[in-house]
């Protein structure tokens, strides 16, 4: 078993480092590890400076009506409520996630997930 | 001729975890000497070298190139100071002409700016005289056989003014003529007062061409002898640690009526033309010829993988058409192919898929479901039927020996339940008792009445395993010979008919 | 060998052996190999004590939710890989079937409904909308493994041209009848609830029902991979495709095959991204292949071919999304997320390299 084992290992030893994908890479761990410690310094930058200005942008459409100023909110809070935009000829509806207003959004019970954009609703008057 | 020293190793130790690769070893080339370097697969010759060139670093111990410690970083830093190695598989720039190869890195510059490609070639033909090579320095790698291409890899060694060269399996993919060229071209370096370092399997070439022998089994230095102190049963003895009696099994079979017939096949792509033969219930046929001679294509027609242009395959008087490898496996065909790394094993999968892969249809269940359990009884059968060595049926296979690997392939054609088997260079790279036991296997395969065609680029194994053999030439069958009474001149000379 | 505990034993017994130097680079080793579990643990300690709720029950359920929705891309693409390939267009496959998925389920009386005349949405409506969004997602598979196989062709070659064909089609799907580029929204109740509609509540947020259907889809990917000929297939052709074809492995067939079921993969994750998303838009699905690669990569399904396990790809699919939620809660912003994807990817296939490399 263990003379086996002794074998088994060297000939591992002996084959050639990669195939597939990996087939013309030649490279030693120590740049590997190089390169690791890159990747890993990068994400842990971003994060960092990301973390200096945390928050996501709530921006408002307002399509035509008067300009609504932008919301930085944390992931999971409210939004404030953002002040109602006029534009003259219109009613306006309310906010919407989608273009086509169909998808209203609920300032009192909907949360931030991510950056955003929410565009306003108009009706136009008779 | 001064015998002073040139490289010296004294007590390399390399471990690997868990595992002690190189335990203590010695290892001492002369001047002008050629010291062969032999062991079974694994026994740690290219762990060795890999630490003499830097590819691994050492645990313990020193090496000594005339004298003065050195500690190589890796194989450029050693082709700096003398130290050069031909390898078996050759790393070239195969889309280059062999002076770019022989010059990469060190091109003659004019100015700094611009190659002096005459210098390099004025260069490049006054080393191929030196060694009496007969290339053309502006012609493409790729263009060339292996056999030149191993010339320009030794021609760079030279060019280096290397002190010492590492020949590892040089003669593996050369014909006897090429060989002997080779032996010259050694002869001449030694003379010249290189050191060269000579791993080979074949004793042969060992005997002829060796000033002394190193063994080693096992990580550890055995023995270090004057080559002509030894002979070759010595020397098997000592790598394997025990008496090998007979190179071959007894012969034991007894053809049958004619089985397969293989009648004009011509190839699309290749050279073959006109093949056609008969092959026995219960006998060995072999295939003998040069390189290139088209033994290999002849296999690999007959089982559907190589478009044939003409030609028809009989078995038992019904004809097969073998279009593909799925085809001729439902006829009864296996073929075990040259390249065992290249188109034999699946490296990373594990001891039972690289065994079931062919046979999957067995184990199949209520159409779809693969049963678990006889894939491992399969498996298992034939990991005790051959003796193969593997810690578990869940081992990947490319971790186990040469001889062992090859064992798993044939176990998995086997499964197959075949009637012919095509066997392409079965015992290639694979250690001297392994060797015993494949021959053995094939003699069992004919005494159950299977139909074997065997190719073999080692003259004696055919002649010690084979029933009658099929000489080969440029793509043409040259003539038949019976293996009880023939030599091995009378093969070459068939081989060379159509050259 | 298999014993974990006497592994572990064992490999302290060894440390223990080592000396001062060994034992300083076993460490490294250990580090680096681990270097993307220890990230994640990074970020998810600081975000459990930035962020009280981010180690709740509701947030593990928006977790599980997120796995589910990644998953069965990254299964499709699992596939590839084996093969020692890829496949770049699932983003955009994705794309568009989800948009004919979302035009199939829009509400009978919504304005701006795209076709007039499709049949009430009932159970059988919706089950013929998924298997034809998933026919689809096959039928761009089989161009895809076809052109792989009969030509050789790299699959970074082929999938790139498939994605930007697939792409060029979607922006056509988008100007039909005078829609003019607008997002599909305006889904219907009832496909929202076939798809989305809560199986039950951890911690007050939602359980979908599509975690079901990706728990389903991961035992029949796992069936596939392990239990049939297909699936064994697929390992040989991707450890060796020559020594499959002597093997007598219909080489072509199954990377056809391998695919195929990629795309139909691919055809299911659009059926459910509409109602994940509320909407469909032409960019639906964008770079959604990134995720799914890393993902496997992550899971030790290696682009040396012919390795990877189910259990894996579930693994990397997990270790992203816990990365990708805990970022989020702290704020960090959907471009930096790119960036940071980018990164992990790389370092993924570094780490995977560094595997296989032999210990010097």
């Amino acid at each position: 078993m263990e003379e086996n084992r002794n074998r088994s290992e060297l000939q591992e030893e002996q084959l050639p480092k990669f195939r597939g994908l990996y087939r013309n890479v030649n490279i030693s761990v120590k740049s590997l590890d190089r390169i690791i410690g890159v990747c890993i310094a990068v994400i842990l930058i971003v994060v960092a400076l990301e973390l200096r200005n945390p928050g996501f942008q709530i921006t408002f459409d307002s399509r035509g009506g008067t300009d609504v100023p932008v919301q930085s909110q944390m992931y999971g809070e409210l939004l404030e409520e953002p002040e109602i935009p006029t534009r003259e000829g219109y009613i306006f509806t309310g906010w919407y996630t989608d273009t086509s207003c169909y998808e209203a959004w609920d300032i009192d019970t909907d949360t931030v997930q991510s950056d955003m954009t929410l565009y306003a609703g108009w009706q136009k008057l008779q | 001729m001064e015998q002073n020293t040139l490289l010296k190793m004294v007590g390399i130790t390399k471990t690997f975890p868990g595992v002690k690769a190189l335990d203590g070893v010695n290892f001492e080339v002369k001047r002008g000497t050629v010291h062969a370097l032999m062991g079974e697969n694994g026994a740690g010759k290219s762990t060795l070298m890999k630490c003499l060139f830097g590819m691994y670093a050492k645990d313990g111990g020193q090496i000594y190139l005339e004298g003065n410690e050195i500690n190589f970083k890796n194989s450029k830093e050693a082709l700096d100071n003398g130290v050069a190695m031909v390898h078996q598989e050759l790393n070239q720039a195969l889309k280059r002409n062999v002076m770019d190869n022989i010059w990469l890195g060190r091109y003659p510059t004019i100015a700094g700016i611009t190659v002096n490609e005459k210098k390099m070639y004025q260069d490049t033909m006054a080393i191929f005289k030196e060694l009496d090579i007969d290339v053309d320095p502006y012609k493409i790698m790729s263009t060339m056989p292996v056999s030149q291409r191993q010339m320009v890899e030794i021609a760079k060694a030279v060019s280096y003014n290397s002190k010492v060269i590492v020949f590892d399996e040089p003669t593996s993919s050369l014909t006897e003529e090429e060989v002997e060229h080779l032996f010259k071209i050694i002869n001449m370096l030694r003379d010249r007062g290189v050191g060269i370092i000579y791993i080979s399997h074949k004793m042969a070439e060992i005997k002829r061409i060796s000033d002394y022998i190193t063994v080693m089994r096992d990580g550890k230095w055995v023995a270090t002898e004057r080559a002509e102190d030894l002979e070759m049963q010595d020397i098997i003895r000592l790598m394997v640690g025990r008496e090998l009696t007979n190179q071959f099994p007894p012969k034991t079979n007894t053809p049958g009526e004619v089985y397969l017939k293989v009648e004009g096949i011509t190839g699309m792509y290749n050279q073959l033309k006109e093949v056609s033969f008969e092959a026995k219930r219960g006998e060995i046929v072999g295939l003998a010829g040069l390189d290139a001679s088209g033994r290999t294509e002849t296999l690999e027609s007959i089982f559907g993988i190589r478009t044939r242009k003409e030609g028809k395959i009989f078995l038992d008087g019904k004809q097969c058409l073998n279009r593909n490898a799925q085809e001729s496996i439902k006829n009864g065909f296996a073929l075990l192919t040259e390249e065992r790394r290249a188109t034999g094993i699946f490296g990373v999968l594990d001891i039972k898929a690289n065994t079931v892969i062919s046979s999957l249809k067995r184990h199949k269940r209520f159409g779809i479901f693969l049963s678990e359990k006889s894939q491992r009884e399969d498996t298992q059968y034939y990991i005790d039927a051959m003796r193969t060595k593997t810690p578990s049926q869940e081992t990947k296979i490319r971790t186990l020996s040469g001889g062992n690997q090859q064992k798993v392939i044939i176990g998995r054609w086997l499964l197959t339940e075949p009637e012919v088997l095509l066997l392409d260079e079965p015992t290639r790279g694979i250690d001297v008792g392994a060797k015993y036991e494949i021959y053995q296997l094939i003699l069992d395969l004919a005494n159950k009445g299977k139909t074997v065609l065997m190719v073999s680029s080692e003259m004696p194994e055919l002649l010690g395993v084979c029933d009658r053999i099929v000489v080969m030439s440029g793509g043409r069958v040259a003539g038949e010979v019976d293996a009880r009474n023939t030599t091995q001149e009378e093969i070459m000379t068939l081989a060379a008919k159509y050259v | 060998m298999t014993n974990p505990v006497k592994n572990m034993q064992r490999a302290i017994a060894d440390y223990k052996q080592m000396n001062a130097k060994d034992q300083k680079r076993y460490l490294t080793d250990m580090v680096l190999n681990n270097a993307l579990y220890i990230l994640m643990a990074i970020f998810v300690i600081y975000t459990a004590i930035k962020q009280p709720n981010f180690l709740t029950l509701g947030s593990f359920a928006n977790l599980i939710t997120q796995v589910a929705a990644y998953l069965p891309l990254a299964l499709g693409i699992a596939g590839c890989i084996v093969l020692t390939g890829t496949d770049l267009s699932a983003g955009r496959v994705v794309g568009l079937t989800a948009a004919i998925a979302g035009v199939f389920m829009q509400k009978a009386d919504f304005a701006n409904k795209m076709f007039q005349n499709l049949p009430e949405i009932t159970l059988g409506w919706i089950l013929a909308t998924m298997l034809i969004v998933v026919l689809i997602g096959a039928m761009i598979g089989l161009v895809n493994g076809f052109f792989v196989a009969k030509f050789s062709l790299h699959p970074f070659i082929v999938t790139l041209s498939t994605q930007l064909i697939t792409y060029g089609i979607i922006l056509w799907f988008f100007a039909l009848n005078g829609n003019n580029g607008q997002p599909i929204s305006g889904l219907s109740r009832e496909y929202k609830d076939f798809v989305g509609g809560a199986m039950f509540r951890l911690g007050g947020v939602a359980v979908p029902r599509y975690v079901l259907y990706a728990i389903i889809l991961t035992v029949v990917m796992w069936f596939i991979w392990n239990k049939t000929t297909f699936g064994k297939n697929m390992f040989a052709v991707g450890s060796n495709a020559e020594a499959a074809k002597v093997s007598g492995v219909n080489v072509f067939m199954t990377t056809v095959l391998v695919h195929t079921l990629a795309g139909a993969m691919y055809g299911y994750a659009g059926f459910i991204e509409g109602v994940r998303a509320g909407s469909v838009a032409a960019s639906t699905g964008l770079n959604a292949e990134c995720d799914a690669i890393a993902a496997c990569v992550i899971g030790g399904v290696s682009f040396v071919g012919g390795t990877g396990k189910i259990s894996g790809i579930i693994l990397g699919v997990f270790v992203l999304r816990i990365i990708f939620v805990a970022l989020t809660m702290l704020g960090v912003d959907s471009s930096s997320l790119y960036i940071i994807k980018g990164a992990i990817i790389l370092c993924a296939c570094a780490l995977d390299m560094r595997k296989y490399l032999v210990k010097k």
